[in-house]
């Protein structure tokens, strides 16, 4: 819903329940003066003449049972003025108010003073022929009847008294009153005992055809109506610039979505819509940087599965020639090669590592990776990684032997990224050392620490390549050969993983020759 | 004496290929394909499991847990997925080693030897090994039945060795435990003393092997 709309419909919903329940409250209050009015003017009436006047002759009192208003003595006091009613109608009846000038016993009165009909006697002028419909409705009627102390009238126009307010005078009231039910307009009828609650006239029911006079409702409406519309208004004007406002921050915020949020929002001005269009723009660098955050991470994710799909798709195509070569020579009957048994092993060892080397990087590359550190054995781990690599080195014709200390040993690190760390340089070492060379893993403590050392005899590596043996010359250069001088990814991932782990990876050149690899940290206590 | 294994393995190539490379190692093993039937084996029946984890019927894990609430009998659990949570899972409940797919038959079968060997550690009394026989409580060395007599040192290089043959020690940690540390305590020293118990053992000498790069090991046949 519109903001505007919303606030009309605030407006309206907030003011129309106040009215109305002023309205009820001044209806009720209304309607007790009312009562309070006509019982005074019933007492006074009957005390001023009334009552001798009706127990003379009960069955024709009142002679004239209904007035209309502007007579003498009405309308009765604290009852608002009727519209036909002459200024200073308030003044109380009282003594002045006798039943005499209200009685002159019309001609037409027996014949109007039907119950059924109750039709009021109309101005001076109409008092002979029926009113009409409009006179019905606009014209206030007050009436009088007497009745005994049975609730009878002796009076046999005087309409039947009503059950509801017998029963509350009979309880005790000092008057009760009940609606009259006049067409188009809504009574009221007062039922009053009097003193001497005796003889034809002990009680009194006084009739008025409406409880306050016509249009009063209309004016009381009015003020609040059009304080309402003031009201309203003024908040439409207030706003206009606000709605305005909004209007054009939604316009920038498209607009900026659309340019991927580089484009920031207006921010001048000091109130709650410049508050949202800062807020707003905080939100649009967070997301922006997200979004190069995840288009970084694709495009790693992408080249990640380039490089992969070439780093496997070699091994396994020499692979399948080693395989289509063997099957050859064994369908000729011809001997299969030892070397290319020896090579298709390889390779297949090889993809093996690469695949988890790859997986590994792929952990070390992602932003903000934890290590799962546990307490690692790691004589296990020695055992688990030189039993990897036995049957390659045993195939190659190459010595891999370790010895692990008899006494536990562990450290706290990431077992998968340690055993993958640990199994590059036996790989590595494996690879590179001639046939009828010698691998060797130690494991062993050093007070605190412990220590694994790789080492072999092969043709070590030389001096000016020494320093740059961890680079990940491997993954930088896009028409890499598989075989980058024995070094490449695996002993980066090593020292990547050692660093993480808070370890040292030292490379040494023992003077007996080929290389060793020591990798030093604290161990478990 | 054969061992026998049971493989839980749900590829069916892969389980094939494991039962006939331990079959051609000399061990009888049974194969299932499904975790929920692995649950329904007997443990006393075996020796040692070896239990792939992704299974049908049954997580590996949970067949894993439920074998470890019936018995202690060796678990090795075969592993593709190269996951740091896994293995330690694994192991927290009881597996005593994992092997990660890809692994080459040998591998496995080595994996199941060390397993199966492993009991007979912590062994006491004397120790026999062909001809050779070590009484660690008399501290006296027997060969072909003859005594021999060995220095202190000597015999603490040669018992150490023994109790745990076939697999090699390092010369710093046999220099640090088996020599005098009163006396000049460096590997050197070491491969001296070695060379005289070799020559004091004979003909047996060379059960004393030099592994390249390492130390020393008894050189011994493994019991069949």
């Amino acid at each position: 819903m519109k903001l505007r709309a919303r606030l009309a419909l605030v407006v309206f919903a907030t003011a129309v329940p106040v009215i109305a329940g002023v309205v009820l409250l001044r209806e009720r209050i209304q309607w007790a003066a009312t009562e309070q009015g006509l019982a005074d003017y019933a007492l006074d009436r009957m005390q001023g003449g009334g009552r001798e006047a009706c127990e003379a002759n009960p069955a024709a009192f009142p002679p004239r049972p209904w007035m209309r208003p502007g007579e003498r003595g009405l309308p009765p006091r604290g009852l608002p003025p009727g519209p036909n009613a002459p200024p200073g109608p308030n003044a109380p009846p009282g003594p002045n108010a006798p039943p005499g000038p209200n009685a002159p016993p019309g001609p037409n009165a027996p014949r109007e003073a039907n119950p059924a009909r109750q039709a009021p006697v109309g101005p001076a002028g109409e008092a002979r022929g029926f009113p009409s419909e409009a006179a019905l409705a606009v014209e206030v009627r007050t009436e009088l009847w007497a009745y005994d102390p049975n609730f009878v009238s002796h009076n046999p126009m005087a309409p039947t008294f009503p059950t509801a307010i017998r029963e509350a005078l009979v309880a005790g009231s000092a008057h009760a009153s009940a609606k009259w039910f006049v067409p188009s307009q809504d009574g009221i009828a007062v039922g009053v005992p009097m003193p001497w609650r005796d003889g034809p006239c002990a009680y009194v029911l006084v009739r008025r055809s409406q409880v306050e006079p016509p249009g009063a409702l209309l004016s009381m409406l009015l003020g609040p109506s059009a304080l309402l519309a003031v009201l309203f208004l003024a908040m439409m004007v207030t706003a206009g610039p606000v709605v305005e406002r909004i209007r054009r921050l939604t316009r920038e915020v498209r607009a900026s979505a659309e340019a991927r949020y580089s484009r920031p929002a207006d921010v001048s001005g000091s109130d709650e819509v410049t508050e949202l269009a800062r807020a707003f723009n905080a939100a649009a660098t967070e997301v922006r940087s997200n979004l190069e955050a995840i288009e970084s991470r694709e495009q790693a994710l992408r080249s990640f599965v380039e490089n992969t799909t070439h780093d496997v798709m070699v091994p396994l195509t020499v692979l399948q020639g080693h395989l289509t070569a063997i099957r050859r020579r064994v369908e000729t009957g011809s001997a299969v090669e030892r070397t290319t048994i020896l090579e298709a092993l390889q390779e297949a060892h090889y993809m093996g590592s690469l695949i988890q080397n790859l997986s590994a990087v792929a952990r070390l590359e992602q932003e903000g990776t934890t290590l799962a550190c546990t307490r690692v054995d790691l004589a296990a781990l020695v055992e688990r990684t030189v039993a990897r690599h036995t049957p390659i080195a045993k195939a190659r014709g190459i010595v891999l032997e370790y010895a692990v200390p008899p006494e536990p040993l562990a450290a706290r690190s990431d077992v998968t990224l340690l055993e993958q760390a640990v199994s590059n340089l036996i790989h590595n070492a494996v690879r590179y050392v001639e046939p009828g060379g010698h691998v060797a893993v130690v494991l062993a403590r050093a007070g605190t620490r412990f220590s694994l050392r790789v080492l072999d005899d092969g043709p070590g590596v030389p001096a000016e390549l020494r320093e740059r043996v961890f680079e990940r010359a491997f993954r930088a250069d896009s028409a890499r050969t598989r075989h980058p001088d024995g070094l490449g990814l695996g002993l980066s991932i090593a020292l990547d993983v050692a660093r993480r782990h808070g370890f040292e990876l030292e490379l040494r050149a023992p003077e007996a020759g080929g290389t060793e690899f020591e990798l030093r940290g604290d161990a478990c206590a | 004496m054969t061992h026998r294994i049971l493989v839980v393995e749900d590829d069916a190539r892969l389980g094939e290929q494991i039962a006939s490379h331990l079959r051609e190692a000399g061990f009888e093993p049974v194969w299932i394909a499904r975790g929920d039937l692995a649950l329904d084996t007997q443990p006393r029946d075996f020796e040692l499991v070896i239990l792939d984890l992704m299974l049908p019927g049954a997580y590996g894990l949970d067949v894993l847990k439920h074998m470890r609430q019936r018995s202690d009998l060796p678990v090795v659990v075969l592993s593709a997925k190269n996951d740091t949570a896994t293995k330690v899972r694994a192991l927290e409940l009881g597996a005593d080693d994992y092997v990660t797919k890809p692994f080459w038959p040998e591998e496995l079968v080595a994996r199941v030897n060390a397993r199966l060997r492993r009991p007979g550690l912590a062994r006491s009394g004397v120790l026999e090994f062909g001809a050779l026989a070590i009484d660690p409580d008399a501290r006296s060395v027997r060969v072909d039945g003859a005594a021999v007599e060995l220095t202190r040192v000597e015999f603490e290089l040669l018992l150490a060795l023994a109790r745990r043959p076939r697999q090699a020690l390092s010369r710093a940690w046999l220099a640090e435990n088996v020599l005098d540390p009163d006396r000049d305590g460096t590997e050197r020293t070491l491969d001296v003393h070695t060379s005289r118990l070799r020559k004091k053992l004979g003909a047996h000498g060379s059960l004393v092997a030099t592994v390249w790069g390492v130390g020393y090991r008894l050189d011994v046949e493994e019991p069949s």
